[in-house]
This record gives structure tokens, sequence and C-alpha cells, in this order.
């Protein structure tokens, strides 16, 4: 979904470089400045496997391809702030050292990646928490709504961007962005269904929240 | 300060043989967005960027051994721009604080 240079008027991609500015500043100051060194290790795992994960990319239908965005993992494991901040730091570097992403799109892919898909997705993974029963099952089920839905919101957003710059009418691009994302969003949310479990399973898992 | 879970160490070699994985197991299909530009016929709207980056695609020259290497170093310098960070927060809260 990493959106390239030429895509987006400077109007629209100026606008979202100011949102996720003020956004990605004020979660570094929300940050606990106090951590420990294993939280801070954490952090920096946890980070690493999203930018190589991210890599990988998996063929999701005929002729294309998607691969995990990892917002809403970090938020659940790191916290929302923390997780604004890493996943700018995975979508700098992208755009810096590997031309993913255009340079002039960094806010707008800011903004899609993990502000909608990770942010408005752990907002409606810790609302369905609330009214959904407890239990393994119904986690599951939560976390992967809340990837299918943030990666689905941030395709909409990618299809308001390009009509609103004039590249692409809004009907089309909206049908299209939607459509393709679907298993790519089943991907994102089975993916940190998986994980989350794994890191945080009660007897063994390397995550205890509160500890 | 409490010591660090092994486990950790070992979560760590299992992101890094991902890294050097990643760009050999990733498919070749375009992404999302890409399919749609294909099929919409924007995809020629794309620019060259501005700054050209130093590994462009997560290659090397196009060898398989490039690759490897760009996924590595992505994933190192995402780990270590990270805990940088955090500590240089830390230090400046800390700092901040003592004033």
């Amino acid at each position: 979904m990493h959106i390239p240079d030429g895509f987006l008027s400077p109007p629209v991609y100026g606008t979202l470089y100011a949102v996720s500015t003020i956004a990605v500043g004020s979660a570094i100051r929300n940050i606990n400045a106090d951590p420990t060194d294993e939280r801070i290790f954490k952090a920096g795992v946890l980070t690493a496997f999203v930018f190589a994960a991210q890599m990988v990319n998996v063929p999701v239908m005929a002729g294309t391809s998607g691969h995990l965005l990892g917002g809403l993992l970090l938020a659940i494991l790191l916290g929302p702030s923390l997780a604004l901040v890493t996943m700018s730091v995975v979508l700098i570097l992208q755009c810096f050292l590997f031309q993913d992403g255009g340079l002039t799109a960094l806010g707008a892919n800011v903004f899609n990646m993990a502000i909608i898909a990770g942010l408005g997705g752990f907002m409606l993974y810790r609302g369905l928490e609330r009214i959904l029963p407890s239990g393994r099952v119904w986690k599951w089920i939560s976390i992967s709504t809340a990837g299918v839905i943030g990666v689905e919101a941030a395709a909409t957003a990618v299809a308001l961007e390009l009509s609103i710059s004039g590249t692409a009418s809004l009907a089309p691009a909206l049908a299209a962005m939607l459509l393709v994302h679907l298993p790519i969003g089943i991907f994102e949310g089975l993916i940190t269904a998986a994980v989350v479990e794994f890191l945080e399973n009660e007897r063994y898992g390397l995550i205890k929240h509160g500890a | 300060m409490k010591k660090l879970d092994k486990r950790w160490l070992i979560l760590s070699l299992i992101v890094l043989v991902l890294a050097a994985a990643g760009t050999i197991i990733a498919s070749s299909y375009p992404d999302g967005l890409e399919t749609v530009a294909i099929r919409l016929g924007f995809e020629s709207a794309e620019q060259a960027s501005p700054v050209p980056a130093p590994m462009p695609d997560y290659s090397i020259g196009g060898s398989t051994i490039g690759g490897v290497f760009a996924g590595i170093a992505g994933t190192a310098a995402s780990f270590a721009l990270v805990i940088g960070l955090l500590y240089l927060r830390h230090m400046f809260k800390s700092t901040a604080n003592k004033r």
C-alpha cells in the first residue's frame, strides 16, 4: 500500500505530512520516557520483526501480492504511542534506503498505514474487546476483525487521496482498492492474532502486560 | 535492571533469519496498490524519487546475496534506530526533569 512519488498532488501530500508530523510528534512526547532496558530491547526486536515481515510479499490473488503492515500488532504489543513511533521508523527507512514509498508521499504513508490501519485498527480492537466475552477464540475474532477493517479503512483512505489528487476517479479506485485489500486485510488479521497469541501466552509467553 | 529473558535473543535470531530470507521468498507480484494502478491505468503517474535510495526495491545490483544483505541491513537499521531513539528520549526526559 506504499504510495510512490507522483500519485498525490502537493495539497494532499502536504496536508498529510502536517497531520502525520503532529501525530508522531505527540506520540514521541507520550511514550513512557522511563522504560526499562528490557522494554527498549523488546520494542527494537518487534520493530525489526515488522520491517522483515513487510519485505515478505505473499501472493494473495491472481497476480497480486500483499504483506503484513504490522501497525495493529505493534499497537497491541507496545501501546499506541510507541507503535506510531516505531511504525514511522519502519516507513522512513523503507522510503530513504529502499525507495519503498515515495519521499513526497511519506506523510501519507504514515497516515494510511500507521495511523489509519494501525491505530484505527487498535481502537476497534479495544472496543471489540470491551463488548465481546473474554477468551482465546473471541480474542482471535476481535484481532482479525480489527486487522481486516483497519486495512480496508486504509485502502479507502488511499482511494480518497488518489481521487482528491486527480490521479484516479473515486468509485473505480475505491472498488478496486477494497477488493484487492480484502485478502491482504484477512492476512493482516490472522498473522497479528497468531503472533499476539504466541507472545502473550500465559504460560510461556514473552510479553506479560502489567507485569 | 531486570534481566532480559534469554528467549528474546532466540526471537532476535528468528527475526534475523526472516530478514535474510525475506527478499528470496518474497513474491514479485505487484502489491495491492500497484495492481489497482495497473488495472485503472494510472501507474504511469509514478515519478522517480527526487533523492535516489541506496538499495532500491531491497536489492543491490540485482543479485541474491545483495537482496539478503539489503534485508539484513534494513532490519538491523530499524532495530538500531528504535533503540537509539528510545534511549535519546529517555536521556532527554531525565535532563528535563532535573531542571
